[in-house]
């Protein structure tokens, strides 16, 4: 835990990661880490059609990758000597969910409290969960991962990659506060239902909840600079600005976080939002941003009954309301999202660059620039066909599977015709 | 009597109603001019073609046919047409697909479909005209099949093929396999000798048909086999009913109907295909998605195969706990065999897609299926199997005139039924399809 909390040193990581280099460098020359590439190797991937996400599609792309990160992209850029060549039909930006719990284990929740801002998800995670195995394979490589919405004060959230080294993995150890404006903490709280309960838990209904989140508040912002318990300097934070994750569904719900946040003044986005379509007026007005969970094809009814619908993307857009698409199977979400009345430019964007611009870190991930992370999803086609297939992932310059060549894919799309 | 009398004078009116409504395009002669039309015969896609329906069937296709006057026509110059899709197994648009009674070969899907449910409605949206109606997976002899058309008031409008074949299940509701693998061949031996002429021995056949239902604890919901007596089946059969039963299934041995027979795992399949040499039956193996195991010995046997719906997904190692993604597609495609799709007709929200015939279709081009076999086992592949293939199943001369306009090319994202077209009338229109255009709300209709 000491190294996780020295991560915000800037100088101490960077220190850091150069020793680990060496050390990396000194194993490899060693021959003990024959299996692994070097840290330091130089990779050129060029893509028939690249989406940076960072302006238009480039025909016959190069991207020249070192130490994780992304050196040079365009159509002729130099390749260094001795550099790999990856060949691939079309390579994107790794994807980013910007709504999971991918990787919490042992409860999403501390019941024992309904107000817990001072905890942080980033405690929770089971680094090696096959959660993680399953995002990369759909070609996510970062994840916004929340603790679960049954407190109403649910705690930090964190974003990390899918995979690599573990200390290497964290992007943003407390990336915000998120609270839960859902009947969700709610359940299971009607105390006659369990006599027998060691915990007295409220709320049990949905004023409860909202009722909670202002006294807290309230209470917070009374008690002055003197108070230092963890979680009132926590509920001090969400005063003070930052980012605020808050989970709702209905319409309702929705209208009731743009009431709070304008009288307790915090700033939240919506996560899940499957009435958004509903509260198109509110979002106008806030300009408070979607995480958006709610893609379906089948139910017309979501959580706690709402009521989805299938182009809510679509309105969104059409509204100029900011939205990502989230909550796993990005790439289908975007085709289906597209399938209904989303722009393939917006809905390449709701899975790239859009969440990683909502989560403030479009200086690392989200788009293929100079200085960004390697993070890639290789395809066999284009992007948001059905019947295109992924090729591989890589994140921080590493590929979480044998890479895929372009000539087993010519095959394949030969057969495919 | 009066009653009956009523309900047919009822009904006839109903029919008159309808044939007064659809009038214009159900009787008399339409014409289609499609951009592309991919017919699902051996011979190329036409380019610029027209299709000619006269009452109801295909009287025409090809290039540059002369549209005679008399005929309403359709322009699809800018669209692709191909024939109608053909659901080989479907468990949709019934009330109830299972029985408690796990032995009920004398009922039929046939009462107790809705038309009006919105899984035919679906099935409309989604280009499938005709739909063979199975009972669901977990009644060990779970009844007859019927294949229908997508469209009409009544049932009896609909009904293509009235009696296709019996679901059989290899799965047991509850207790051992042994004994429900038993039980079915005791009930297949039964209607082989029934059938043969010999007589059944034992039992008066009421009691033997519900007899293991009791046994094998048809009340999925007690879970108890055998622990107390089971509550009375919904279905318990008079003599009459049980011999019918008994005829029917006789039918089934020797290959006349088809034997739809459902295997939850790779073990039911080498049961399954014993079972299919004992009484030489015609199976359609509907499997469950963890059959994928049985994909070589089913190659062996070339027997039409419908993959589960969910035919992508994560299985973990037993002894490892190491997680692999299984993708059922590849696997049978990679054993060298054709395979059909069914869609998901219980979507939950994880489901992104899989209700779809289509989408399941574009699944598997996406691992490797090529793009002709897949629209094949759409169309023609499961028009063979159902014994329909001089109806449905590809745009030719004297066929029924099941087609279906797409905006686009199939399997592309974009793509969008425009029309469909069942028996010549026009049953689906996109631009008419308020339902959809509320799942589509656009901005401007705020």
């Amino acid at each position: 835990m000491t190294t996780l909390k020295i991560k915000n040193d800037t100088c101490f990581r960077a220190g850091l990661q150069s020793l680990l280099a060496c050390c990396f460098a000194l194993a490899s020359g060693t021959g003990l880490m024959a299996q692994e590439k070097p840290a330091d190797s130089t990779m050129v991937i060029v893509a028939e059609t690249l989406y940076t996400m960072d302006g238009p599609a480039i025909e016959s792309g190069m991207v020249v990758v070192r130490n994780g990160k992304i050196v040079s992209v365009g159509k002729n850029v130099k390749v260094p000597a001795g550099a790999t060549t990856r060949k691939v039909a079309v390579l994107m930006p790794g994807l980013v969910d910007a709504y999971t719990n991918a990787g919490v284990a042992g409860g999403e929740a501390e019941m024992t409290s309904e107000v817990t801002p001072e905890m942080d998800v980033l405690y929770a995670l089971d680094w090696t969960s096959r959660d993680f195995d399953r995002a990369a394979e759909a070609g996510i490589t970062t994840v916004h991962v929340l603790p679960g919405s049954d407190n109403v004060f649910a705690g930090g959230s964190c974003v990390i990659k899918v995979a690599g080294e573990q200390s290497k993995r964290i992007v943003s150890e407390h990336q915000g506060s998120v609270l839960s404006v859902c009947s969700d903490p709610v359940n299971g709280n009607n105390s006659r239902a369990r006599p027998d309960s060691i915990y007295i838990r409220q709320p049990t209904n949905r004023m409860g909840v909202v009722w909670i989140i202002r006294s807290e508040l309230h209470n917070a912002a009374g008690e002055g600079r003197e108070d230092t318990s963890a979680k009132s300097v926590a509920l001090k934070k969400i005063l003070g600005g930052e980012p605020v994750y808050t989970i709702s569904r209905t319409g309702y719900d929705i209208e009731t976080v743009a009431r709070l946040n304008s009288e307790l003044g915090f700033k939240s986005t919506i996560v899940s939002g499957e009435e958004a379509w509903k509260s198109i007026a509110v979002f106008k007005e806030t300009k408070m941003p979607v995480i958006y969970a709610g893609m379906t094809t089948g139910s017309e009814t979501g959580t706690e009954r709402s009521n989805l619908h299938w182009n809510t993307p679509g309105k969104l857009q059409d509204a100029g309301i900011v939205f990502c698409l989230a909550g796993g199977r990005l790439l289908e979400q975007a085709r289906f999202a597209v399938r209904f009345g989303v722009s393939e430019e917006t809905a390449l964007n709701a899975i790239t660059s859009t969440p990683a611009k909502l989560l403030g870190l479009s200086n690392r991930v989200g788009s293929i620039r100079e200085g960004m992370d390697a993070d890639f999803v290789a395809l066999d086609g284009p992007p948001l066909e059905f019947t295109t297939s992924r090729l591989w992932t890589m994140v921080d310059g590493q590929s979480t599977e044998p890479f895929n060549e372009l000539s087993s894919v010519a095959t394949e799309t030969e057969t495919k015709q | 009597m009066t009653n009956r009398r009523l309900k047919i004078v009822a009904a006839c009116c109903g029919v008159l109603a309808i044939g007064l409504m659809t009038a214009p395009d159900a009787i008399g002669q339409l014409a289609i001019r499609g951009g592309k039309i991919i017919t699902m015969e051996n011979g190329p896609e036409i380019a610029n073609g027209v299709i000619l329906i006269r009452d109801g069937r295909i009287e025409a296709v090809g290039e540059g046919l002369n549209i005679p006057g008399e005929y309403k026509v359709i322009d699809a110059s800018d669209q692709v047409v191909m024939p109608g899709f053909v659901d080989v197994h479907s468990s949709g648009g019934m009330g109830q697909a299972n029985e408690r009674n796990n032995n009920v070969p004398f009922l039929t899907v046939l009462d107790t479909i809705d038309p009006a449910s919105t899984f035919f409605e679906e099935c409309r949206r989604n280009g499938i005209t005709s739909a063979a109606i199975v009972p669901g997976n977990s009644t060990m002899i779970g009844g007859q099949a019927a294949v229908l058309k997508t469209t009409g008031t009544f049932v009896p409008d609909m009904a293509q093929q009235r009696l296709v074949g019996m679901k059989l299940s290899m799965q047991p509701p509850s207790g051992s396999r042994m004994s429900h693998v038993a039980t079915l061949r005791r009930e297949l031996t039964k209607a082989k000798k029934a059938k043969a002429g010999e007589k059944v021995d034992g039992e008066e056949p009421a009691a033997e048909s519900s007899g293991p239902a009791s046994d094998e604890s048809g009340d999925e919901s007690s879970g108890e086999a055998g622990s107390e007596p089971a509550a009375a089946p919904d279905a318990a059969p008079t003599a009459e009913q049980a011999q019918q039963g008994i005829e029917t299934l006789g039918k089934v041995i020797g290959g006349e109907l088809i034997a739809f027979i459902y295997c939850e795992n790779a073990m039911d399949v080498g049961q399954a295909l014993r079972l299919v040499d004992e009484f030489q039956l015609r199976p359609v193996m509907v499997l469950g998605r963890n059959c994928d195991k049985a994909a070589t010995m089913l190659a062996e046997k070339k027997l039409p195969v419908v993959l589960d719906a969910e035919m992508v997904f994560w299985r973990e190692d037993p002894r490892t706990r190491k997680e692999e993604k299984i993708v059922t597609p590849k696997i049978f495609g990679d054993a060298g065999m054709s395979y059909m799709f069914q869609a998901d007709t219980n979507p939950s929200r994880a489901t992104l897609g899989s209700n779809y015939l289509w989408y399941q279709a574009a699944t598997a081009v996406k691992y490797g299926l090529s793009r002709n076999d897949a629209l094949a086992a759409c169309t023609s592949l499961p028009a063979k199997t159902l014994g329909i293939e001089k109806q449905v199943g590809s745009i030719a001369v004297g066929k029924d005139a099941d087609i279906v306009i797409l905006t686009g090319e199939p399997l592309a994202t974009q793509t969008w039924v425009e029309k469909t077209i069942i028996l010549g009338e026009v049953v689906y229109d996109r631009t008419t399809d308020e339902r959809l255009r509320r799942l589509l709300i656009t901005a401007e209709k705020e």
